[in-house]
């Protein structure tokens, strides 16, 4: 590599370093939010507008967290992404159990994502 | 399509992955950026006034999805025949097919990483010279 691209792959890595921090430093937010939702359908599980919500919460936070190489956390919220979409398909009710066995997974997911990564 | 790989427009709403895309493609790539949160905003004519080289369209976005943005930008005459290149973490054969099928010249997976990004538009670009 040349002496170019080393001075180019350095500000890159420290600007991404720099973004990633930021990003870290929003995962409060997103979890209140994902919390809000999480009340929402567990006061109406048919909440069309709080599982679509959700849904673009773990997918916001999957992109993010891959890119920022968070690969667990990506993963994570990735495969609780991909759930939803396949519980939302599921209109002959035998997404029911699926939809209480996710509840107590997303909430271990918050309670794993709070652990890691927000400040005490 | 143009001769050489300049200027991109790029539809993105997650604001994280769009910087991380923009300096990424900006300081390693040296590319000129468009960048849009939406469809919405990537159908304002400016981007016409832009002249892209290539469209970077991510798939997954709220209200307008990439597949339908890239549906509308055909509209424009001047944007009709511009390559484009789909983000997404969906790359399965079938949806990559689908995706080529729509006129995209390729896919490139999300999570993406941000030192190579540049290279594999390039090679994209290039096999389709």
């Amino acid at each position: 590599m040349s002496s170019d691209e080393d001075d180019k792959a350095k500000e890159l890595a420290d600007a991404i370093r720099a973004l990633g921090d930021v990003f870290v430093g929003r995962i409060p937010t997103t979890l209140s939010s994902m919390e809000s939702e999480l009340d929402a359908i567990i006061r109406n599980g048919n909440d069309a507008a709080a599982w679509k919500n959700l849904h673009r919460h773990l997918h916001t936070l999957a992109g993010s967290a891959g890119t920022f190489g968070l690969a667990e956390l990506g993963d994570r919220a990735r495969s609780l992404e991909h759930r939803i979409n396949d519980m939302l398909k599921a209109e002959d009710g035998s997404g029911d159990p699926a939809r209480s066995e996710f509840m107590h997974d997303q909430r271990d997911f918050m309670v794993w994502v709070n652990a890691q990564f927000v400040k005490k | 399509m143009a001769a050489t790989l300049t200027k991109i427009l790029y539809v993105e709403d997650d604001v994280d992955i769009q910087s991380v895309a923009k300096i990424a493609l900006e300081i390693v790539g040296g590319f000129v950026l468009r960048s849009c949160s939406s469809g919405k905003e990537a159908l304002d004519p400016k981007s016409v006034e832009f002249a892209p080289d290539l469209m970077l369209l991510d798939v997954m976005m709220p209200e307008m999805d990439g597949p339908t943005t890239l549906a509308k930008l055909r509209d424009y005459p001047e944007l009709n025949n511009i390559p484009v290149i789909f983000m997404t973490a969906k790359v399965q054969a079938s949806e990559v097919a689908y995706y080529k099928s729509l006129g995209a010249i390729g896919v490139i997976a999300k999570p993406f990483d941000p030192m190579l990004l540049a290279t594999q538009i390039r090679q994209l670009w290039s096999e389709v010279q």
